[in-house]
């Protein structure tokens, strides 16, 4: 089943496909290769955080926004809310968010 | 497990994350897809910077006249530079750009002490002549016709711009004589040949040889240009060169301005 971030629920808890993707890292650049869609895409350091950070431990939308900032290494105000929550649709349209549990 | 590992979190590491995140504020999309008609990721074309190889200096006069070269200016602690080292630099400039070119914030706030613009009459300025505001320019000679006035920053009377509106920051055709040579006279005071030695009518910027300049840095988070300090004139003279004289390689940082003008004109 395809569940789409948006809408969104604060209690739904959000992770990524690890095992759909193949990645090489170039420098600050990094090639994920999507197997289930057969896409590669290009990320950068700020997208690929956001991998590593939901790789850790499933997180809700609240504690993305809350708590990523400090992950990056900058102050809530340097990574907003609504950046949080456009770089989260982005991976989520190329499919690589899974919905673990809501 | 193939994700790879954080990266060191070294000061170079969190100051390019965090320009990537000015970037994203600014609506950069943080993920690029790969198509099979893409020959180069776009990012690229954000995240570049260009180097000032030399010491540049500016100098702005009251009307967004400017000038560019490596001469010195012999500054007063109140602003006042001296007008005998402004003529020299006016006389070796390596650029010159017409009145209109330098944003109001750039400019300097009075002039006082009189210019010697007389001397230089009439500037082959983009726009035409004063006295003639609606005709063309084509009685000045080796001056060029007027530009295609693109670039988003330079909107009427300087404001900053929206990168987005590149194509609609000018509705006239470019004979709205701001923008033209207006053959300015002398001000209150002296000019050269009557000796006030310093003027307080030119406001003059410096930059280091070696100087890094990042565009993308002066995006703002709701993604309009934020132009400041030396740097930032620095760009608007270079979107105004852009504008003319298009992507020739002889103004440094040119390429890397216009990809990124390029890329933010189809977002």
């Amino acid at each position: 089943m395809t569940v789409s971030a948006n809408p969104n629920n604060d209690h739904w808890l959000w992770g990524v496909y690890t095992n759909h993707m193949v990645t090489h890292s170039f420098g600050d650049t990094t090639f994920v290769y999507n197997r289930q869609s057969g896409t590669t895409h290009i990320f950068n350091l700020v997208s690929m955080a956001m991998i590593e950070f939901l790789s850790e431990k499933p997180r809700s939308m609240n504690e993305i926004i809350r708590d990523f900032p400090a992950y990056m290494g900058v102050d809530a105000a340097e990574c907003p809310a609504g950046v949080v929550r456009r770089l989260f649709g982005e991976l989520d349209e190329i499919g690589l968010l899974e919905l673990v549990q809501s | 497990m193939v994700v790879a590992k954080l990266q060191e979190k070294d000061k170079g590491f969190l100051e390019r994350r965090r320009h990537l995140l000015r970037l994203g504020a600014a609506g950069v999309p943080m993920v690029l897809t790969l198509k099979a008609s893409a020959t180069e990721p776009v990012h690229s074309a954000l995240d570049c910077a260009f180097v000032i190889p030399s010491a540049t200096n500016i100098l702005v006069d009251v009307d967004g006249k400017a000038w560019i070269g490596d001469g010195d200016i012999q500054e007063k602690n109140s602003g006042e530079l001296k007008t005998s080292d402004v003529t020299s630099f006016k006389q070796n400039a390596e650029f010159v750009f017409p009145s209109g070119s330098a944003p109001d914030q750039f400019r300097p706030d009075e002039c006082s002490t009189g210019d010697d613009d007389d001397y230089w009459g009439n500037d082959c300025g983009w726009g035409n002549d004063y006295d003639e505001p609606t005709g063309d320019n084509d009685d000045q000679g080796s001056c060029q016709a007027d530009p295609d006035r693109n670039t988003p920053w330079f909107e009427e009377e300087g404001e900053d711009g929206e990168p987005g509106n590149r194509g609609n920051s000018y509705s006239g055709s470019g004979n709205d004589y701001q923008h033209g040579g207006k053959g300015k006279g002398k001000g209150k005071g002296d000019d050269d040949d009557g000796g006030s030695a310093w003027t307080d009518c030119y406001k003059f910027y410096q930059i280091s040889s070696n100087t890094t300049i990042s565009p993308a840095d002066y995006l703002s988070g709701n993604g309009s240009w934020n132009l400041s300090g030396a740097n930032g004139l620095y760009l608007a003279l270079a979107g105004k060169y852009l504008d003319t004289y298009g992507n020739d390689g002889g103004f440094p940082g040119i390429s890397c301005l216009l990809s990124i003008l390029n890329y933010l004109e189809y977002q």
